[in-house]
């Protein structure tokens, strides 16, 4: 019995968590306004669990996490080519997000996950297309707003 | 020994095997102990006599870091001045002295070159130096390249270098990644004599997209006391001619027209389906269709010489000079073998150059093409020799001009 019920209230609780969590939609395009080669939105705030869905809205894309540029103990990922992903964000913290073929061109976006102000002082320090990294750190402006 | 690598988290798959960091980071652990006695990657900043840019990449720098530095003492720095297809740099054909430093740079630029004014199909090209092919550099057995590669600001891709004629480092890709704004400055020793390709690998499907919009050329390394036939008599030749040629995969909309774009890397996702189709909408010499003709004409003489480097980095071809031959062929690009004498047509494999030395015994036009015919004459493949000169009827002679049969 104690079981039994101890098992209906894990199944409520994770239930109910997973009906909280959002999904947050992210498109992939060539251009938008001025702008070429592009995530749309280009700064994502979620709480921990939450899942970003990239969809590509144009050919020759895909959205994978930047080498040391995710939270300590983060999972890295890589979506494919022209493929649709969904990525939830089990890690507090900031992650730089590049399309692969489309890095040098500044197709870069980032995710806040959680409680998060202040970028790591190491967030912008790896080698960054100045493109990309002048991207960056517009969205970066976002994360005190 | 014991073993270093962790398989498990290697994660050597296709797409990584050709991506340069992963691979040369692999050998280095394979290598374990070994890679610090001999080093997976030259060291880059050794020289102290010249001021390297330090705006370089911070490549990776495990294995080289630990590495002897390569004792250059005794070498000589020399310049070479690249020159734009189909010419030559200015060059020994016998080494005089001993092995050298030669210098040279390239500048990377992404440009919009038409490649056929009568359809105006047109591509971003992706260039080294402006040119497609890229230049022709020119060194002989131990002598080291030193190549200042730029990718100015005003670009949108990252680029890099793959000289097949080199050895480590998969031919330099994995050490020459730049960024717009950034230049490297990459070393290597030329140790194998022969004519071979160069090109931008910058990993994944990115890698044929920039070999088919025109990123790659040849690197020719003589042997230093020159060519040489089966029997070890010398070659000598008057003139060089590089011929590049270059199949582009271009975009069509649903009437069938060739596609434009804005900026260079536009067409990316496009490109990506032509080029899967393997069917090429045009093969051309130096960049476009007739570049080589017309007014690009090559013009010869009869009783030279000519050296014909041929580069093909992505697929086969069977270069034919019509009405001549191949005295002397080196088709598979090496210099360490004997060439091949008296051909008709020869074979140059996809991601190689080869070489063919003929001299030219008639006047008159000549047709250098792809003998696959339709490429020559649909997809562009044909460069002409103009050559100048007394007739030979000795040779050959029109014994009786068109006429009625039967006159």
């Amino acid at each position: 019995m104690f079981r039994a019920l101890t098992t209906a209230f894990l199944l409520t609780t994770l239930l109910g968590a997973t009906a909280l969590a959002e999904t947050v939609e992210v498109k992939m395009l060539n251009k938008s306004g001025k702008e070429t080669m592009v995530f749309e939105p280009a700064f994502v705030k979620i709480a921990v669990g939450d899942t970003v869905k990239f969809v590509p809205g144009d050919k020759g894309h895909n959205a994978e996490s930047i080498k040391g540029m995710l939270p300590e103990g983060a999972e890295p990922f890589a979506g494919k080519i022209n493929k649709e992903v969904e990525v939830t964000f089990d890690t507090e913290g900031l992650y730089g997000v590049e399309c692969k073929p489309h890095f040098a061109m500044g197709m870069v976006m980032t995710v806040a996950v959680g409680d998060v102000t202040v970028a790591p002082d190491d967030f912008l320090a790896g080698r960054i297309p100045p493109k990309a990294k002048k991207r960056f750190e517009e969205q970066l402006a976002n994360l005190n707003k | 020994m014991t073993k270093f690598v962790d398989t498990q988290n290697l994660k050597v798959n296709r797409r990584n095997m050709l991506r340069g960091s992963l691979l040369a980071g692999a050998a280095a652990a394979v290598a374990g102990t070994a890679a610090k006695a001999q080093p997976v990657m030259p060291r880059l900043n050794i020289v102290k006599s010249r001021p390297l840019p330090v705006h370089t990449v911070a490549a990776e720098k495990t294995a080289q870091a630990n590495a002897k530095p390569a004792d250059l003492t005794g070498y000589t720095r020399v310049r070479q001045e690249l020159v734009q297809p189909p010419f030559a740099p200015e060059h020994e054909q016998v080494a005089t002295g001993d092995p050298k430093i030669i210098e040279v740079t390239m500048d990377i630029e992404e440009k919009l070159m038409v490649v056929d004014e009568d359809t105006g199909a047109s591509i971003w090209a992706l260039t080294y130096n402006g040119s497609v092919p890229g230049p022709l550099i020119i060194a002989h057995v131990g002598d080291y390249v030193e190549l200042t590669l730029r990718n100015p600001a005003s670009n949108a891709m990252e680029h890099n270098i793959d000289f097949h004629a080199s050895t480590g480092a998969l031919g330099g890709g994995g050490l020459t990644h730049v960024f717009p704004g950034e230049e490297t400055v990459l070393r290597w020793k030329a140790i194998k004599p022969g004519v071979f390709t160069y090109h931008c690998a910058p990993g994944g499907a990115m890698i044929p997209y920039h070999v088919t919009h025109g990123m790659n050329g040849t690197m020719m390394v003589l042997p230093r006391d020159g060519l040489k036939d089966k029997d070890g008599n010398q070659l000598t030749y008057d003139k060089l001619v590089y011929v590049g040629e270059q199949d582009y995969y271009l975009p069509r909309d649903e009437n069938g027209e060739f596609k434009s774009y804005e900026a260079a890397g536009d067409d990316y996702a496009d490109s990506v389906d032509a080029m899967r189709t393997l069917v090429p909408t045009h093969s051309v010499f130096n960049g476009a269709v007739g570049a080589l003709t017309g007014d690009g004409a090559i013009k010869a003489k009869v009783g030279e010489t000519v050296l014909m480097v041929h580069n093909q980095a992505n697929r086969d071809t069977r270069p034919h000079l019509i009405g001549g031959h191949g005295d002397f062929v080196w088709e598979n690009g090496s210099f360490g073998d004997a060439p091949q004498t008296g051909l008709e047509t020869w074979f140059i494999r996809g991601g190689s150059s080869g070489a063919a030395m003929y001299t030219f015994k008639q006047p008159g036009v000549y047709a250098y093409v792809n003998h696959n015919l339709i490429e020559a004459a649909l997809l562009g493949a044909t460069a002409h020799f103009v050559v100048e000169g007394e007739w030979d009827n000795s040779l050959m002679e029109q014994v009786v001009a068109p006429r009625q049969i039967g006159s």
